[in-house]
């Protein structure tokens, strides 16, 4: 019990410690604390690559991204500041190959919402960039490119497909469950069109206390079953009081630029919750 | 009936105009500031920059020509999609005087080239000619200065309809 508590005090002096050292060297860190790289430093063959495509179903898909230096051998993830450098999503392809003869202002007026600037997130220097585009039906492709100043390399061609929609019938929003006694089916249409489905439940309980529980589906077939006592292996001392989500994510692997000499990854991915209510 | 009674109001000031500064032979040049727009929602105004020059053959009719800058008509959304691009106006004018103040109506051809870009991507190109008219008024100074206002409609430039409004500056010699 000592010997824990020890534990929880140096772990508690170790995020003291790295917080001052933001606070002092603000340059090298981001606003939720991570250790940042300046453009300049990195070279694209030192990046390692996350880019995520996510539909929600409300009609728009936001295009997410940060990049590590992955040159840097540490406990902690060194990311990579952008400041001159900057991450665009189209959806035009990659835009050398984009060509206007005529109606100039009537095609670049149309085509403005199809290509953004990826924006730091946060009010303090971001390691995280995002954009939202309107759109989220299936095949919608997105390009995502890295544009470099200076001698740095470029990686302008990351292309990944969004993969078809659908909705969640079961459970129902709003519903209460028992955890000892209740099998709670997930449900989703249409199904069978995917080989990457995951689902992802989470709650936060009435003590605080709160779980996350990944569960990798072997097939898209439309149904799981998460069975009566389902946290029991996982999570055995969490109270049963607990407002559940349940997202289920149909994904889609794209192909990153060969210029990210760490790689990384670019996924497509339709995405729905449900909310309800956990019992004993 | 209109047309007449316009006609005779243009007569009877043209007749009683009294002392003009602009006149036979001069030669007029000048540079302009301004703002321009087009009639395609999606984008927004551009700044203008107009160089001119020209020739009076008389107090009333003129020949001049003039340099159009548009920088950036960029879209509402993102100022990193834009059309920019340049032109070249061959036109005549007809001036109003009255007194030291004169208006002045305009016509001609605008030769132009527009560019497409998004971020340091160029998406297209445009080249051609449209028919532009304008109005202007210009009050004349001392020392042979001018200064003034332009207004010009640029019909059909790549596809959308252009105004440009400039104030400038002016010498006659």
């Amino acid at each position: 019990m000592k010997r824990r508590k020890l534990m929880a005090n140096q772990a508690r002096s170790a995020g003291f410690m790295l917080l001052l050292l933001c606070l002092f060297v603000m340059s090298a860190c981001s606003s939720d604390g991570n250790f940042l790289e300046d453009e300049n430093a990195v070279s694209t063959d030192d990046i390692f690559a996350d880019i995520r495509v996510t539909a929600r179903g409300d009609g728009r898909t936001e295009v997410w991204a940060r990049l590590r230096d992955a040159s840097v051998l540490d406990e902690d993830d060194v990311y990579v500041y952008l400041e001159n450098d900057y991450l665009r999503a189209s959806l035009l392809g990659n835009l050398e190959d984009v060509e206007f003869e005529k109606d100039l202002f009537a095609n670049t007026g149309e085509v403005a919402s199809q290509i953004k600037r990826l924006q730091g997130e946060g009010d303090f220097r971001a390691d995280e960039y995002s954009a939202r585009f309107k759109g989220d039906h299936a095949g919608l492709e997105f390009t995502v490119s890295l544009i470099r100043g200076g001698n740095r390399v470029d990686a302008p061609d990351s292309r990944v497909v969004l993969p078809a929609q659908f909705d969640i019938s079961s459970p129902l929003t709003g519903e209460s469950y028992s955890h000892a006694s209740d099998d709670i089916v997930v449900r989703w249409q249409p199904a069978g069109i995917s080989r990457d489905m995951d689902l992802l439940v989470s709650g936060t309980c009435v003590d605080a206390q709160s779980f996350s529980l990944p569960i990798p589906l072997a097939q898209d077939s439309g149904e799981y079953i998460l069975l009566a006592g389902f946290l029991d292996t996982d999570f055995p001392n969490i109270s049963r009081s607990c407002n559940v989500t349940v997202q289920v994510s149909r994904s889609e692997l794209g192909v990153l630029d060969p210029a990210y000499g760490f790689g990384g990854s670019i996924i497509a991915r339709q995405q729905r919750l449900v909310r309800f209510t956990l019992t004993p | 009936m209109k047309a007449k009674l316009i006609m005779i109001l243009l007569s009877l000031m043209l007749m009683w105009a009294p002392a003009i500064s602009m006149a036979e032979g001069d030669w007029f040049f000048g540079i302009g500031n301004g703002v321009a727009t087009t009639d395609e929602e999606g984008l927004g105004n551009a700044t203008l920059i107009r160089i001119f020059g020209g020739y009076a053959f008389s107090r009333y009719f003129s020949a001049d020509t003039s340099t159009q800058i548009f920088d950036r008509f960029s879209s509402k959304q993102h100022d990193d999609v834009y059309v920019s691009g340049n032109g070249q106006t061959l036109g005549v004018s007809v001036r109003i005087p009255v007194q030291t103040v004169s208006i002045s109506f305009s016509a001609g051809a605008f030769a132009w080239h527009m560019e497409s870009h998004a971020f340091s991507e160029k998406l297209g190109e445009d080249n051609g000619v449209s028919p532009y008219a304008g109005f202007g008024i210009q009050v004349h100074l001392p020392l042979n200065m001018t200064i003034g206002g332009h207004s010009k409609y640029y019909q059909d430039v790549s596809g959308s309809d252009l105004t440009g409004h400039a104030l400038f500056f002016g010498l006659r010699f």
